[in-house]
């Protein structure tokens, strides 16, 4: 089990044992075999629900995060899970590509936590767009071209434009990289479509602090 | 702004050498053409993002430009090629810090190039604001206002 990831970026989980979690997850509900009491009774180490990180919908309102669909996860360590998950990675889903999973609810009422194929996972929970990033992206001559004047976005649309392209695109986000000072960086590039209809493909760079916050560091055409 | 409006002349001379460069930026931000000619009737046509403008720098009796992700410095004499550096990131200032060698503060990080190839990169936790020299070490600021040492080797970067 690696446990290279820090914070808001971790690996605590191997994708093989993430995704057979699923598959018991999905067997035991058309079973019938697992209530939602009994789902939420065994939440891992790796989420810390009501005494953890404060959840920011695309408002920036904090929010209180809810607990679902954790304790298959946790179960997922066994061999016997670990081949079953093989299975379906053999027959479904592809390595790479982000998936979601119904961990705890995250911003804008999606996923929580968000898988890619290299067994990084995204709480999207920390995910912060510092204030002055807007301004930084709409006003500065070098980035208002693209980011106001060709896109169209104004600060509220950006900041729901940068957090759906860190989760729809986190599937094929670039390895992390140490960063001066602490914590580890990483970009994921994807086309972003602005107010204005007008489609750009955007790289969005964000820091992963010691403290776990994913943080926007700027975006660029 | 008329598309006659976006083209910019300048002209540079190094030594003996004058170079007439002309930015077409009608196409901006997506794309600006650069044309560049020398009065011994070489000329050289760039396709460049458009989204920064054109920056330019003298040093050892080269002349070089760069655009937001493309370095390229020019021939001095008849007989040598452009030099040139490609980057995924939007390029800030460029130094040149040894024969072929480049320093380039790009928006979030500082990468050596050497020969065309990044050979070192120190990726910092925010975006450069301003940058300068103190003897081999880059003093980087960023835009809350932190400083960043890095000393420059020939063969890296120590952050």
């Amino acid at each position: 089990m690696s446990t290279a990831g820090v914070g808001g970026l971790r690996r605590p989980f191997s994708l093989a044992s993430l995704l057979s979690a699923l598959v018991m997850l999905v067997g035991a509900v058309l079973l019938g075999t697992a209530p939602s009491s009994v789902l939420a009774s065994a939440l891992p180490p790796m989420v810390s629900g009501a005494s953890g990180p404060v959840a920011y919908g695309y408002d920036g309102v904090p929010q209180v995060s809810s607990r679902t669909y954790m304790s298959p996860i946790t179960r997922a360590s066994s061999a016997a899970a670990d081949s079953r998950s093989a299975a379906l990675i053999g027959v479904g889903l592809t390595p790479g590509v982000a998936t979601g999973f119904a961990a705890e609810d995250g911003i804008g009422g999606g996923a929580r936590f968000v898988v890619n194929g290299a067994g990084d996972a995204l709480d999207t929970t920390r995910i912060t767009i510092p204030e002055g990033k807007f301004g930084y992206l709409l006003d500065n001559p070098s980035k208002a071209g693209v980011f106001r004047d060709s896109m169209g976005f104004d600060k509220q649309s950006l900041d729901s434009a940068l957090r759906h392209q860190l989760v729809d695109d986190f599937g094929n986000a670039t390895p992390s990289s140490p960063m001066v000072g602490g914590g580890s960086k990483f970009s994921v590039t994807g086309p972003i479509t602005g107010p204005s209809g007008q489609t750009w493909n955007i790289t969005s760079v964000w820091g992963v602090d010691p403290d776990g916050t994913i943080r926007l560091i700027t975006a660029t055409p | 702004m008329t598309a006659s409006g976006m083209v910019e002349l300048t002209t540079v001379v190094v030594a003996r050498q004058a170079f007439r460069v002309r930015v077409d930026a009608a196409g901006s931000p997506q794309s600006m053409v650069v044309t560049v000619a020398t009065d011994d009737g070489r000329e050289w046509l760039f396709d460049e993002p458009g989204w920064r403008a054109l920056c330019y720098g003298v040093a050892g009796g080269k002349f070089y430009w760069w655009s937001a992700r493309h370095l390229v410095a020019m021939p001095v004499v008849q007989e040598d090629g452009l030099a040139e550096v490609r980057t995924a990131e939007d390029i800030l200032f460029a130094y040149a810090t040894g024969r072929d060698q480049w320093l380039l503060a790009c928006e979030s990080s500082v990468l050596l190039f050497d020969r065309g190839h990044e050979i070192a990169r120190a990726d910092l936790p925010e975006v450069i604001a301003s940058v300068g020299w103190e003897a081999s070490r880059l003093l980087v600021r960023d835009v809350t206002g932190e400083t960043t040492t890095i000393t420059v080797t020939d063969h890296g970067l120590v952050a």
